[in-house]
């Protein structure tokens, strides 16, 4: 087959794709990448072949202009549909999102550009990022199968079917859907008309195990997740063992370019496990190591270091809930304390708690006792470790990438004929 | 920016409109005005005024709700309205829309027939709207909007032939005074445009080349039947709301003026005016640039507390309206005033005289995106 896949040009959203890419090139089939020109080095750093298309989105541009306003909307979204928001809510989210966010990072240009590609190149299965709607234009418009392959659980896809739900029972004339709007104006570019199915894609390929993933009716290949996190190269200091339990902190690789407000405070953060009998791993770049007042005697500092590298000698891990650090520990059966705040964070941090796998502390609960007592917890309860991986074990007993191709070429062979 | 394409246009209404809810989000009232969702209007109405005489909204724009200054804005020549975009420039009277200030005064046509419809027009196509009525049907999609339409299409001259063309123009041009103020979907966007080209050109054939004529036409089609279709359903919601001066009306027809009157000051059918400061100048003692956006909050201020006794209720029997801000002359709005007070007042006389029985059987449904009119859209009656 012919594989077009396809991710608005941000690092976190891309690499969870790519195992799945290297499953399908490896099990024979011509694969290809598109993405706005910003992500074309990530994509060929994966060992991926890259069709740059368009001209870079300004999503980030908008973030850092409209400053606290929007992010403070965006901390404001239910986006683990837990709140039963109303009508007017969900209706604020579909605006604002579609209109600073999803029709951002799916240019016009970027749009056009790929659905040439795949006019040019007849692909049989686009496969999406839940993002990049762009792709489901693109795979009505050249004829393809396809499919968005989620990183994580399919919250996007609840709240708009809360938000359907509750528009539906409207008059007719008070129906207003703006993600629609957009891609109804967006497909007509291209001779189609719109459908859901550009919203939701023909199937799913869920990388959340059962007790994550939500049900929620569609179509859906489980894959099991495995961890991509970006070139990698060893350092020398990893593969001596730790002497004393080892702790990751990170936040993540998008609040680096991205301009969110700083979850918490850093020193906060080296107060609460200074005095901690362990070993802290912290991932920071130079502006944000430049913030830190002090560094413990017991943490290392490092810009970078491989997720899936590092993460196996660690006890316990303290994150901001982003998709892919989440999985990488969940995978690797590592209790996780999340401060989380924003997006889908949140969903993934309460789950976790509720699995018994680990903490969730949201910042504005947070303090440096109430870390540090989280952390000892963590390390100290063998029931964290006991759930934890159980957790692991079923992502783990999800097929693996590879293990998916086969269902993918017949999902397309069905779609097609 | 330039706009070429639809999805330029659909995309620069589409952030235009996400901002407002952006701004909505921190609770300033007139964001959450624009916004046009669920808020208790008169809840707003009162936060703006209690946040004194002219307060700087988020958005940029200026807003008063006070009478006393509401009345100085409108009366200023320095303050104008906005050139509207979708084609409107030529309807509010303005050659070009563009940056150069045009007098609203060019082609000015109060004086021509269709903005000054006969009474006796205005009852003969209710009563005949009426007759087609069942027991049970909606009061402005079955008939307030037809008969305004029949009105302004036979004034006009519209050949047969083109009364369906003409009829969904006028229905897609019902947008234009919220279009203004808040950015519609782009299907009715377009819409809109596609209406005001097709009915100036409908009446450059029809009326002939005077351009006054074609200006006024336009203005009647475009926010004459707007205006007089909410100006008339305000009114029967005030008064089916309140059956003793549903009554009255019946027992005196001589009040249907006095009932437009007051809903012109209590629910008036255009309740925000918006103007663009020409040049720099005070305000209520602040300091407004050449640019700044000055809206006259028109519902707020007719319900000014310092002119009128109880304002917030509805009652035809007042005595004065304390010089409302609705529907001022010298402008666009101004030049529609007699075709909305002299039709609204016909149309009430008949429906107090055929339908005393009438009451309402649903909810009203108003249209979306629509802070200037909160257009009626849906009026479930039953005799």
């Amino acid at each position: 087959m012919r594989v077009l896949m396809t991710s608005l040009a941000v690092e976190a959203h891309f690499n969870g794709a790519v195992p799945l890419a290297w499953a399908l090139r490896a099990a024979g089939h011509e694969v290809r990448v598109a993405s706005q020109p910003a992500l074309t080095g990530t994509i060929t750093r994966a060992g991926l072949t890259a069709v740059p298309v368009g001209t870079d989105h300004v999503h980030h541009d908008l973030v850092r202009h409209l400053g606290a306003e929007l992010t403070g909307f965006y901390r404001d979204i239910d986006f683990t549909g837990e709140r039963g928001d109303d009508y007017l809510s969900l209706k604020g989210a579909n605006t604002l999102l579609t209109a600073t966010f999803y029709a951002q990072a799916n240019n016009d240009a970027m749009v056009d550009e790929l659905v040439d590609y795949a006019r040019y190149w007849q692909p049989d299965l686009v496969i999406w990022e839940p993002f990049t709607f762009a792709g489901a234009v693109a795979a009505r418009a050249s004829g393809a199968a396809h499919a968005r392959l989620l990183w994580g659980p399919d919250l996007f896809l609840r709240m708009r079917q809360a938000f359907r739900r509750h528009m539906e029972l409207l008059p007719e004339e008070l129906h207003d859907d703006t993600l629609e709007e957009w891609l109804t104006w967006t497909l007509d570019r291209f001779g189609c008309d719109f459908d859901e199915e550009t919203v939701v894609g023909q199937w799913n390929i869920d990388q959340m195990p059962e007790g994550i993933r939500l049900p929620l009716g569609r179509p859906t290949v489980p894959m099991r997740y495995v961890p991509y996190n970006g070139r990698s190269v060893i350092p020398d200091w990893l593969r001596e063992p730790p002497r004393r339990p080892r702790i990751c902190l990170t936040l993540g690789i998008t609040s680096r370019d991205m301009a969110y407000p700083n979850l918490v405070s850093l020193d906060e953060l080296f107060e609460a496990v200074a005095e901690l009998d362990v070993e802290i791993v912290a991932t920071l770049t130079e502006a944000q190591r430049a913030e830190v007042a002090r560094v413990p005697d017991n943490t290392r500092v490092t810009d970078f270091v491989p997720l899936h590298a590092l993460l196996p000698s660690c006890s316990a891990a303290v994150h901001h809930g982003g998709a892919g650090t989440w999985s990488t520990a969940a995978v690797y059966g590592v209790p996780q304390l999340v401060i989380a705040d924003m997006w889908d964070n949140v969903y993934r941090a309460r789950r976790l708690a509720d699995l018994g796998a680990g903490l969730f502390l949201p910042p504005d609960e947070l303090t440096v006792a109430g870390l540090r007592d989280g952390l000892e917890q963590l390390l100290t309860k063998p029931s964290f470790h006991e759930d934890a991986q159980r957790l692991r074990e079923a992502m783990v007993a999800e097929p693996s990438p590879a293990g998916v191709v086969p269902a993918l070429e017949e999902l397309t062979r069905q779609q097609r004929n | 920016m330039e706009i070429r394409t639809h999805s330029e246009l659909g995309r620069s209404l589409l952030t235009e409109r996400g901002m407002q809810w952006l701004h909505a989000h921190g609770g300033d009232p007139y964001a959450r005005l624009l916004r046009a969702e669920e808020d208790d209007p008169r809840a707003l109405a009162e936060r703006i005024r209690a946040l004194g005489p002219l307060y700087r909204s988020g958005t940029g724009a200026w807003v008063t709700g006070s009478r006393a200054l509401g009345a100085e804005i409108l009366g200023d020549p320095r303050l104008e309205p906005r050139v509207p975009e979708f084609g409107l420039g030529a309807v509010w009277g303005q050659g070009v829309a563009g940056p150069e200030p045009v007098s609203t005064d060019v082609g000015e046509p109060a004086g021509a027939a269709v903005l000054n419809p006969r009474a006796g027009d205005v009852e003969r196509l209710c009563r005949a709207e009426l007759g087609r009525a069942g027991s049970t049907f909606d009061l402005v999609s079955d008939v307030v909007r037809p008969v305004l339409v029949s009105l302004v299409s036979e004034l006009l001259a519209v050949p047969p032939g083109r009364r369906d063309t003409f009829e969904r123009w006028c229905g897609a041009a019902s947008i234009a005074l919220d279009a203004v103020l808040c950015p519609p979907t782009l299907p009715r966007a377009l819409a809109l445009n596609g209406a005001v080209e097709g009915l100036r050109d409908l009446l450059a054939e029809s009326a002939g080349s005077d351009d006054g004529t074609i200006v006024a036409g336009t203005r009647a089609c475009v926010v004459g039947v707007e205006v007089t279709t909410n100006l008339i359903a305000n009114t029967m919601l005030a008064l089916l709301e309140d059956p003793e001066q549903w009554r009255l009306l019946g027992a005196r027809p001589g009040s249907a003026e006095a009932a437009v009157e007051e809903t012109l000051r209590y629910d008036p059918p255009v309740r925000l005016d918006n103007r663009v400061a020409r040049e720099a100048l005070d305000l209520a003692g602040r300091t407004v640039t050449a640019g700044d956006e000055v809206v006259v909050h028109i519902g707020a201020a007719n319900r000014d507390a310092a002119t009128l006794r109880s304002p917030d209720r509805f009652d035809l029997r007042r005595e004065t309206t304390g010089g409302h801000l609705s529907l001022l002359g010298g402008t666009p709005l101004g030049s529609v005033a007699p075709m909305a007070r002299n039709s609204a007042a016909a149309v009430l006389r008949v429906l107090a005289a055929c339908l005393p029985g009438l009451r309402r059987t649903g909810p009203v449904v108003r249209r979306l995106r629509a802070p200037v009119t909160r257009g009626i859209v849906r009026f479930p009656v039953g005799v």
